[in-house]
């Protein structure tokens, strides 16, 4: 195996990427490969895709296929090889499919198919042992000897941000949302990058052109999710259990949670959201099931004893998890869509009944914690509508900065930095959040400036759209660019829908973003320098040092 | 070292052997499983020994070199089975041989070891895998890389093709702890001096009495030597058995090199290559706090071994104390560090240890690292 998409990756004085037979997530040499595989036969039907529309076939079963498979190849997304293997078979008959009617078309209008690249024809072999031998060739850091490390890195940059691209549209897609110019443009990147492209200039572009992408599919996501539950509102959630039987709902699919929440419905059944689900309180379709009473656990990396300890069943709608084996939750965990865990229960279509009975067979909580809250709900139209009153206390002094803090969660202590950060800014900043960093500091008290929230929680990763729109119309009010904000952004990252973030906020032109804890395994000393040239972008250091850079240079 | 064989080492070109094929004496039926009876012990290295089997009826062993038997044996923890590459040659039809290396906490082989002599039996499946040099598709050309025990179905291999007289050129490039630990060395040493063979020895702790590298084989040491034997390079055939770590480094290399993935044939194994462990047979407790888990553990066992078996979040990557992702924190108790390679000075001064080359030797406390 050769893995190097997540912060965690091994590092050793050897290299950078994990190698052995277990990456640091978890999966197995044998998955990984096989994500490997999936991966290049996805890149053919893409092949397929591209050369198709130019004769004016389009594939909306394709083009919702292609990034849906290729969202279960994220961290903490599908563990299970025989999954993956489904899942590359089909990719096979949807190329198999679209390569005939493409060559009939073809004949139909009396031109000569297009000569795709080999990668195009790779045929799946029946045997997983084949399959296993075959992915060496398709192995991520193949070539490197020959192209260079900086290539390499620009490359895993643009699949790793496509792989973020691809989550978010599944995301959309599964509220209504889909849009063929985007399918086709996703296509282009997958066809493009299985040339084996080595152009660094045009790999660079590529990059950018996958942010300015996603900005577009950040937008279908933001459309679809307040189309179908309204626009969130500043909502209180409670933090601690209530007495009763307990269905817990991770990940980020609303649909999901909606369909637990109706049928769950008079059965004596209390439903928490968990992780990247918190900002579900927020939208007004949900505040109509009293039996949604609050969030239970932080971020994902804790669920082997948050979920161990809780009493009750547990639906995974989409990343991350994590192994349930440790904690020995593996019966009463449900996974959906493109998740997967050998062995854990697989629920197709939208009948929970089995998570529900799983639920009634447990425990439940035996009584009524206290309660502690945390605020969430501050989306796009919550922060236009406050707007008005932050710009007049922006232009009367008494707020003086604004700090994007937000990103994903992980294990490493370096990752304190975040909390440390949020309890320093001084208290004439406004703390933007999202995604589940927000876990590090969510649950603090911070206050108010005359009545304007100072921690203001923005929803989930893809919510980055919504933040997005608050900088965008401060920069109206005041007149002046996005960059010329006294807004700084200091990001947190642990997988690939972080990257495409980056590369959306990077495509729009935003400078001098912080991340951390650490750089990308696969970006080189070269390419983090680039990126920091031409936008400023650095790493964390210091909690004292980089509230000094920033504030001296705001 | 004189080209001389140790009487009791493999034949290289026997002048009685039958005419060599792979099939061996075709009239006979092929052997397809079933009880074997060990004919020979022969001890390879203090901690490793060779088991010549025999079928009870008439048959002939028919497998390709390089592909393994799944044993099973009653061990004190009831029926146990593993897989053990061949090490004999399929042109030497009427026996099959296994070769066996203790392995800490290798609950078979170190039962074979231990128990297993002439006379004794096993249950064996028929012969399989996909790791094997097809008798219809030599290549010119094949350079073996084997580390530790990986060794063994490389020997099949190189046994075989001596046997067929082939003018295959082999570069066997092998890395082991020492001189002590080094398998099959004398028919090795001895084959080196012949023409075609060119053996590339890696000892991490050599001791001067046997021509050898020191340390571990890095991908710039296989960039200079397959260079300097790249006669043909184009038509070289590869065949790698190793640890986690060991294969890890060599397909890296391989993948990064552009060689043709179809020229690559591996076989992995799963222990890591630790000393056997000195135990007096004590056992103590293992607790991670964090976790409310208390586990025993005995003398001289691995903390991943059991951390693993408690479902403990621990990821075990290489097992082999080179990639780092074990790291844990020894809060209290008495252990033995046998591979710090990715800790600190100041790590292993605060207590991390890499839990699966961390052996117990009284009771542990552990803090699983972040």
């Amino acid at each position: 195996m050769f893995c190097v998409q997540c912060e965690h990756t091994i590092r050793t004085p050897q290299g950078v990427g994990c190698s052995f037979a277990q990456g640091m997530c978890g999966k197995t040499a044998e998955v990984s490969d096989l994500q490997d595989m999936l991966v290049h036969l996805l890149q053919a039907v893409s092949l397929y895709a591209q050369a198709a529309r130019k004769v004016g076939i389009v594939d909306a079963e394709i083009d919702e296929y292609v990034p849906q498979a290729f969202f279960s190849t994220l961290t903490n997304v599908n563990f299970d090889p025989a999954r993956i293997i489904a899942f590359s078979e089909r990719a096979g008959a949807l190329r198999n499919r679209l390569k005939s009617q493409y060559e009939a078309t073809c004949k139909a209008q009396g031109m000569a198919p297009e000569k795709l690249p080999a990668a195009a024809e790779y045929q799946l072999p029946s045997a997983k042992t084949v399959m296993l031998s075959d992915a060496l060739q398709f192995a991520l850091n193949r070539q490197k000897k020959e192209v260079g490390e900086d290539v390499i890195g620009l490359r895993l940059l643009c699949l790793y941000g496509l792989k973020g691209a691809a989550a978010y549209i599944e995301h959309a897609r599964v509220l209504g949302q889909t849009d063929a110019e985007v399918a086709g443009k996703f296509h282009d990147v997958m066809a493009y990058l299985a040339t084996a492209p080595t152009d660094m200039g045009q790999l660079f572009q590529t990059a950018m052109d996958i942010g300015t992408l996603n900005y577009r599919i950040m937008e279908m996501l933001d459309t679809g999710e307040t189309g179908t539950f309204g626009h969130p509102e500043p909502t209180r959630v409670n933090l601690r259990p209530v007495k009763g039987k307990a269905i817990l709902v991770s990940g980020h699919v609303l649909h999901d949670l909606e369909k637990i929440l109706q049928q769950t419905a008079g059965k004596g059944i209390n439903v928490y959201t968990n992780g990247e689900m918190l900002p579900a309180h927020a939208y007004p379709a949900f505040k109509q099931y009293p039996h949604l009473v609050g969030n239970y656990g932080t971020a994902w990396q804790n669920q082997q004893k948050e979920f161990a300890a809780f009493p009750g069943s547990i639906v995974m709608t989409s990343n991350c998890i994590i192994n349930p084996d440790v904690g020995q939750y593996k019966s009463r965990i449900f996974t959906r869509s493109i998740v997967g865990w050998p062995g854990a229960t697989h629920i197709e279509g939208d009948d929970f009944t089995l998570a529900i009975e799983a639920a009634l067979a447990m425990p439940g909580f035996e009584k009524d914690e206290p309660p502690h809250y945390t605020t969430t709900g501050f989306a796009r139209n919550a922060l236009m509508a406050a707007a008005p009153a932050v710009i007049d206390q922006v232009k009367a002094g008494n707020i003086k900065h604004f700090f994007l803090i937000g990103g994903c969660d992980g294990s490493k202590s370096e990752r304190s930095y975040y909390t440390e950060l949020a309890k320093a800014v001084p208290n004439d900043s406004i703390i933007l959040t999202l995604a589940c960093g927000k876990y590090r500091f969510n649950d603090l008290e911070f206050g108010d400036i005359n009545g304007i929230p100072r921690f203001l929680d923005v929803g989930q990763c893809n919510d980055a759209y919504s933040a997005i729109q608050l900088a965008l119309a401060l920069a109206d009010a005041f007149g002046c660019g996005v960059n010329e904000l006294p807004l700084s952004l200091v990001l947190s990252w642990f997988e690939q829908k972080a990257i495409v973030i980056l590369l959306t906020l990077l495509a729009l032109g935003i400078k001098d973003i912080r991340v951390g804890p650490t750089a990308p395994g696969f970006l080189t000393p070269n390419l983090v320098k680039v990126l920091n040239e031409q936008f400023g972008l650095k790493l964390i250091s210091t909690v004292e040092q980089d509230l000094k850079d920033i504030l001296q240079a705001a | 070292m004189n080209a001389m064989m140790k009487s009791d080492s493999y034949p290289l070109l026997s002048e009685s052997a039958e005419e060599p094929s792979r099939a061996g004496s075709s009239a006979l039926s092929a052997w397809q499983g079933g009880t074997l009876t060990c004919l020979e012990r022969r001890d390879e290295t203090a901690n490793s020994a060779s088991f010549v089997l025999v079928a009870s009826e008439s048959v002939r062993f028919d497998f390709m070199p390089g592909q393994f038997v799944t044993i099973g044996v009653d061990t004190a923890s009831g029926r146990q089975y593993r897989a053990y590459s061949i090490s004999s040659s399929p042109s030497r039809s009427e026996t099959l041989t296994i070769t066996v290396k203790r392995v800490d906490g290798g609950l078979v082989s170190n039962h074979l070891l231990d128990h297993f002599h002439a006379g004794s039996q096993l249950e064996a499946s028929a012969p399989a895998g996909s790791f094997r040099l097809d008798p219809a598709d030599v290549p010119e050309s094949i350079v073996l890389l084997s580390a530790g025990s990986g060794i063994t179905p490389m020997m099949s291999i190189v046994r075989w093709l001596r046997d067929c007289r082939s003018d295959v050129r082999i570069h066997f490039i092998h890395s082991a702890r020492s001189e002590a630990d080094f398998m099959f060395s004398d028919e090795l040493l001895a084959l080196s001096q012949q023409a075609n063979f060119r053996l590339d020895l890696f000892l991490t702790q050599p001791e001067q009495t046997i021509a050898c590298h020191t340390g571990r084989l890095t991908p710039e040491q296989l960039d200079a030597l397959l260079t300097e034997a790249s006669d043909n390079a184009d038509r070289r055939r590869f065949f790698l058995c190793g640890n986690y770590a060991y294969m890890a480094m060599v397909e890296h290399w391989f993948a990064a090199s552009g060689l043709p993935v179809e020229e690559l044939r591996k076989e992995s194994f799963t222990p890591a290559e630790l000393p056997p462990a000195e135990t007096s047979g004590a056992v103590f407790q293992l607790t991670v706090p964090s976790f409310g888990k208390t586990a025993a553990i005995a003398d001289g066992q691995t903390l991943l071994e059991i951390m693993e078996a408690e479902g403990l979040p621990i990821i075990g990557a290489c097992r082999s104390g080179v990639c780092g992702s074990c790291k844990c924190k020894v809060v209290e108790g008495e252990v033995e560090r046998i591979s710090t390679e990715t800790l600190t000075p100041d790590d292993i001064a605060a207590g991390y240890a890499l839990a699966c080359n961390t052996r117990a030797h009284g009771d542990v406390i552990v803090e699983l690292a972040v």
